[in-house]
């Protein structure tokens, strides 16, 4: 039994103009503390996916089990990130990386110990005290991470989260992410539209083809970590799993 | 000049030309008094004791009335704007009461409550709480659901999610929704008082009409001005101090100002 299995999951939402096909027999499985990314032609249904897993979401047929469970609706233990930060705007940084514990009715020491390491892990000392819209949009996904770990969720589910910083900023987070990733080590499920971040993060990556989506490929990366010094070996990665999509 | 001296500026030029048409005679002084006559009237009124009585029978009247329209509208509103599904049950009543002016309801009022205090907190609070639900209401829907997506997926029961993120979400929202009944209880005290009553302001300034005393007729409107000025004062003072995120978000910054009030 892997960690979290989904089982030819189909998907189909309907509106006015009829029925919309997004996932059609999706199966994969993804093993505990494994780093894995999911990437597709923007529209596929990569964000549906996360939604059902994180369970927003309900299958048409097809199940998803989490430790052997099925999924039935949201809980922490798959606390989603979202491509715009979304933190909550009435709250500083320190009350918005709190949230988590304050709602599970953590003791108030336990909470201010915890936020602590946690600002710390993301670098945001001395922020702890500003309102979100005083941040960056780097410096707010950082927020959104740290609040996320709080709760020490045993699945991450990141929906192209680093989309709409720059890409210095990007590179920062990428690594801060996989150093983050490496000492918790949760499980990360990251949907991204870049074949670079895939191949830059993941153990391994699921391609899927175009709406409605299937699995295409998986492609499994044997470049060992810190791989931002090999960027080479990761581009000609990159030309030859493009040469195998095509074929 | 700072924004108090402004105003205090434009209050001094107008109460100067009123004294001057009505001290030269340009307007009747007995249809248009003088502001240093109604001044003069105001300490023989609270000398005689009864201008304290009236303002605060009206106070009384207002803030009963506007606590509990608040009471009613704000955990009613939050419910209908969260089950669309109840509030579709609600929807005819709204829409029928609504356009109901508050002194249509004085005639029902005085037959269900009689002559005094509760016939006009009854007409206040149904003057004010109508305004104030929909209000609510809809500010409730319009709560940004991701962000409450956000919030279950950290743990969130739905009632957590309501008290930790969809009340501080609409809370600009009800500050507005406050500003707006608190100025509808005064018209409806008013109203109500002309007819309802046998104190208060209103029936000081319908008192003072039949006796031809136009100062106590103006001196009362005066007072309901400065009074409902003085408590919206009040209520942006704690919107100011409790929604101090919203400072460096509002949009007449892009507008070339640069204030929280």
């Amino acid at each position: 039994m892997s960690f979290l299995e989904v089982i030819g999951v189909c998907k189909t939402f309907w509106n006015q103009k009829g029925p919309l096909e997004v996932l059609r027999d999706v199966s994969f499985e993804v093993e505990r503390g494994e780093f894995v990314a999911i990437i597709g032609p923007s529209g596929c249904g990569k964000s549906t996916l996360l939604s059902l897993i994180a369970g927003f979401e309900k299958p048409e047929s097809g199940r998803i089990l989490l430790e052997g469970r099925p999924v039935n609706r949201w809980g922490r233990d798959r606390v989603l990130i979202f491509q715009e930060p979304l933190l909550f705007p009435w709250l500083t940084v320190r009350e918005n990386v709190e949230f988590g514990l304050k709602v599970l009715g953590v003791s108030k020491e336990e909470r201010r110990r915890r936020v602590k390491e946690l600002i710390e892990k993301v670098r945001l000392e001395g922020f702890e005290d500003r309102y979100p819209h005083e941040l960056s949009g780097g410096m707010k996904q950082r927020v959104a991470l740290a609040r996320a770990l709080a709760v020490d969720p045993l699945l991450l589910l990141m929906d192209e989260p680093f989309a709409s910083v720059d890409a210095l900023t990007r590179s920062h987070l990428q690594q801060e992410l996989v150093r983050i990733w490496r000492e918790y080590q949760n499980t990360i499920i990251f949907v991204t539209h870049s074949l670079k971040e895939a191949l830059l993060l993941a153990d391994r990556i699921l391609i899927l083809t175009k709406r409605p989506a299937q699995i295409k490929m998986v492609f499994k990366v044997n470049v060992p970590r810190p791989r931002e010094d090999k960027l080479h070996e990761l581009a000609l990665l990159e030309l030859e799993l493009l040469k195998q999509l095509e074929s | 000049m700072t924004r108090g001296l402004k105003g205090l500026l434009s209050v001094m030029v107008f109460l100067g030309v009123w004294e001057f048409v009505s001290r030269s005679k340009l307007i009747d002084p007995l249809l248009l008094p003088p502001p240093s006559s109604l001044l003069f009237r105001a300490r023989v009124l609270l000398e005689r004791g009864d201008l304290l009585g009236h303002v605060g029978a009206s106070l009384f009247r207002v803030l009963l009335g506007f606590i509990m329209a608040i009471v009613v509208s704000f955990p009613l509103g939050l419910l209908l704007g969260l089950y669309p599904k109840v509030a579709d049950y609600f929807d005819p009543f709204l829409q029928l009461f609504r356009p109901l002016a508050p002194p249509a309801w004085i005639p029902l009022a005085i037959l269900w409550f009689g002559i005094g205090d509760r016939a006009a907190i009854f007409i206040i609070f149904i003057g004010t709480v109508f305004s104030m639900l929909l209000g609510i209401m809809g500010a409730t829907r319009r709560v940004n659901k991701e962000l409450v997506k956000v919030g279950l997926t950290l743990g969130a029961d739905q009632r957590k999610a309501v008290f930790y993120i969809v009340i501080p979400f609409i809370m600009p929202f009800v500050f507005t929704q406050l500003r707006i009944g608190l100025a509808l209880a005064w018209m409806c005290v008013v109203a109500s008082e002309m007819v309802a009553v046998e104190r208060g302001i209103g029936f000081m300034m319908m008192e003072a009409r039949n006796l031809f005393r136009t100062e106590d007729v103006l001196l009362g409107m005066a007072i309901v001005g400065a009074l409902g000025y003085g408590l919206d004062l009040l209520i942006r003072q704690i919107e100011h101090k409790a929604l101090k995120w919203t400072k460096g978000l509002m949009v007449h910054e892009l507008f070339g100002g640069n204030r929280s009030l």
